[in-house]
């Protein structure tokens, strides 16, 4: 490979996917570094005194995160206080090698580490929930329920802000994925590098504008510690057509990543269209776009022994949780039923229910 | 590592729903509901010929007459490329222009063929243009031709390259070799295909003025827009897209573009071109490799997905259509697409974000000064405003201009 892009003598280890640039090791290391210090001081992504949780899942991208903000933050003095965050979904021969990471990581950076499970939180492992409804629909539940677990782990905490993992890679895909939903709503949304700050804890992506693949040699080059695994659950099944289409059209030219970005934040919404405006869940009071967030229409389910309730349409949940109320009402009026299996009001978490909303 | 859900806009990360082919076998005609099926539409709806092709026409018009744009007597300028599609719009504006009822349509149209065939042989370029003369002549429409090459060669004069016979027109082997040149420092295939795309516009315009047409009709079917706007969105062209995908395209202050065929899939055209016994004028295309530019890639793409999951066009199509024009004033426009140029100082973007990645991968590091006193050096000597002649994606292709 020819030489370094700065001149600075020495020979080129690697060439960027997003410039075309060629970097030795060091001024690799040096650029990386100051571009993800230029995101963070241009976008005002933290202020001086903030404690900042830093969601750590134990993968490539959650440690380069981590560390790179230890860095920046003793190298530029931002005054940042970093703790970190973990989210225990309870998958035996997945979580409990990935939170050994984290832990390995808490002990590296010296930063306080904080895990929450779902049993806690929720009252399921992500195992007993996919004893119940099976593998096919199990992914919705533990998405679901995570992004809420992150936000209750950051209110629990007490911190500032919420910093997450996503790269370029994982945005532009989700533009794409977005466009091929034709979900408006989101594709507007999905590119800011600060969300929710209107209320609640805001969450920052400031890895948002690194490639995913100078976040592994990075993490390679510095040897750091991550844990590469897939899910037990779910290998390879995500968001399909639009990363099969990234990565091909990466191939062609790797730069379509920053130019996707780059359309995803410059697109505007017609007036005329009406966008589904958030609103708080009227029950857990999470950030939600409708009465009743996803959340707790899975658990509901759960906890009614019907765990296909939230998958799918909200109209059919509802009709769901009526058609359930109906036989349990004739149920208690007649005394009689014939088959006894199926009488519902016998079923104890249903009568020590409290918090009967109206869907 | 698993990141799903992660996000508030992860939600629902899923697979859209694969859609089975019902069982027609005695249903009934899903409009009049007396006759047999002769066809399905979108993998589910049964139609009858006679129900199909007043359907078909009806589409056609309700585009029009949704958008009025064209005024009475005014000329119109049809752009005819072969196939399917131009020769129903064909169909559609002379069927149209013949009726005595209120519904007749009231302009004139004007169909000009840009000949751009260059990896063909020259021979059969020859006879596809003869072949197009004789169909739009069938139709008893008048038309003119001019090839591409000749006008890249020489932009300013139009009236000597611009023919109404199809013998005028100088068909020559070298073509693509001028094609080629217009570009420098040996560009890929993307590049080269969007440089094409952005002249080709630059020409109808200029050839719509010329011949006093104050509004275009292109024959860009539902597959062509949808391939279209993932093409600019992964090109960095977001602003682009309610132009280049809209029904209608005001960029020019005096013609404007309109697809009035982009609600069309082309099994419906071709069924229609089938029943009204029109032939369209065809040759072999060579197979385009999918991977070797974007735009390829993308078609494919949306083709593939269509085949199975029949809402893919029209999902992507009306996605584009609930995207606007931002409510800012822009003055600058870009001087090779005419887009807005949008300023990005406001607020961190990606371009700047790239631009950075460059400036901070291309500057010697002095070993004397500190890490932090480096840092500072690169902070306070980048720049980002260098470029402002051209819009983002336009200044990624600007090093391959002659000008």
């Amino acid at each position: 490979m020819s030489s370094c892009s700065t001149k600075c003598g020495k020979k080129a280890v690697l060439k960027r996917p997003k410039t075309g640039d060629v970097l030795c090791k060091e001024c690799f290391f040096e650029a990386f570094e100051i571009e993800i210090h230029f995101t963070i001081t241009r976008a005002k992504l933290f202020k001086p005194g903030m404690t900042v949780a830093v969601a750590a899942s134990g993968g490539k991208d959650s440690t380069v995160l981590a560390y790179v903000l230890k860095v920046l933050n003793e190298r530029f003095d931002y005054g940042l206080k970093l703790v970190l965050l973990s989210i225990d979904e309870g998958i035996t021969g997945y979580r409990d090698d990935s939170l050994d990471t984290v832990k390995r990581n808490r002990d590296d950076y010296g930063m306080p580490l904080k895990i929450l499970s779902y049993k806690d939180l929720y009252g399921w492992t992500m195992d007993e929930i996919v004893a119940e409804i099976g593998r096919k629909n199990n992914c919705t539940f533990c998405g679901v329920f995570r992004r809420q677990a992150l936000d209750r782990g950051a209110a629990l905490l007490n911190v500032d802000c919420l910093a997450t993992g996503h790269n370029a890679d994982d945005i532009a895909e989700t533009v794409l994925m977005n466009i091929l939903r034709g979900d408006m709503a989101r594709l507007t949304r999905c590119t800011s590098i600060i969300t929710g700050h209107g209320d609640g804890i805001a969450r920052v992506k400031p890895l948002k504008y690194s490639y995913e693949k100078e976040i592994v040699m990075y993490s390679y080059f510095k040897q750091l510690v991550y844990f590469s695994t897939e899910c037990v659950f779910a290998p390879n099944a995500y968001r399909g057509h639009a990363r099969v289409l990234l990565k091909d059209m990466e191939k062609i030219d790797p730069a379509v990543i920053m130019n996707i970005i780059h359309s995803g934040e410059s697109l505007t919404v017609n007036e005329e269209v009406n966008l589904p405006s958030l609103t708080k869940c009227s029950r857990c009071s999470y950030v939600s776009s409708q009465t009743v967030c996803k959340a707790c229409v899975l658990l509901e389910g759960l906890n009614r022994g019907l765990p296909k309730l939230g998958i799918g349409k909200s109209s059919k949940a509802k009709k769901m949780i009526a058609e359930q109320d109906k036989q349990k009402y004739e149920c208690t009026n007649d005394k009689v039923t014939g088959d006894s299996t199926k009488c519902l009001c016998k079923n104890n978490v249903i009568e020590n229910r409290t918090n009967d909303v109206t869907w | 590592m698993c990141s799903v859900g992660d996000d508030v806009d992860e939600e629902k990360a899923k697979f859209m729903e694969k859609k089975e082919l019902p069982n027609l076998t005695n249903s009934l005609c899903i409009k009049c509901r007396t006759s047999k099926p002769q066809i399905v539409l979108h993998n589910q709806y049964p139609y009858c010929k006679a129900c199909f092709i007043s359907g078909t026409v009806h589409k056609f018009k309700a585009l029009l007459g949704k958008n009025r744009i064209v005024r009475f007597n005014e000329s119109v300028l049809i752009h005819h490329r072969t196939g399917h599609a131009s020769t129903a719009l064909l169909h559609f504006l002379r069927t149209g222009l013949d009726l005595s009822t209120p519904k007749k349509i009231q302009f004139k149209p004007v169909v000009v063929y840009i000949e751009k065939n260059y990896n063909i042989d020259i021979n059969e370029r020859i006879r596809l243009s003869c072949q197009v003369n004789a169909e739009v002549t069938r139709f008893h429409f008048p038309i003119f031709f001019i090839n591409l090459s000749q006008y890249l060669v020489n932009k300013s004069n139009l009236s000597s390259i611009l023919h109404e016979k199809v013998d005028d027109m100088r068909i020559d082997e070298n073509d693509s070799i001028k094609i080629k040149n217009v570009l420098k420092n040996n560009p890929n295939l993307t590049v080269q295909t969007e440089m094409v795309d952005i002249y080709e516009n630059e020409l109808l315009i200029k050839v719509a003025k010329h011949l006093g047409c104050k509004c275009i009709f292109t024959p860009d079917l539902g597959v062509d827009i949808a391939s279209q706007l993932l093409t600019n969105v992964s090109l960095g062209r977001g602003e682009n897209i309610p132009y280049d995908t809209g029904t209608t395209d005001l960029r020019d202050c005096d013609v404007t573009v309109m697809r009035p065929l982009r609600n069309f899939t082309i099994k419906e055209l071709a069924l229609y071109n089938y029943y009204n016994a029109i032939e369209p004028v065809s040759f072999v295309r060579k197979i385009k490799n999918p991977y070797s530019s974007i735009q390829n890639l993308t078609e494919k793409f949306v083709s593939d997905l269509q085949a199975n999951y029949p809402a893919t066009i029209s999902t992507i199509v009306r996605t584009g259509d609930k995207l606007g024009m931002s409510n800012e004033v822009l003055i600058d426009k870009c001087v090779l697409c005419q887009v807005p140029i949008r300023k990005e100082n406001k607020s961190l973007g990606s371009a700047e974000a790239t631009n950075f990645s460059h400036w901070v991968s291309t500057q010697t590091v002095n070993s004397d000064a500190s890490l932090k006193d480096h840092t500072s050096l690169i902070l306070s000597t980048f720049d980002n405003n260098k470029y402002n002649k051209y819009c983002y994606s336009c200044n990624q292709i600007s090093p391959y201009l002659c000008q």
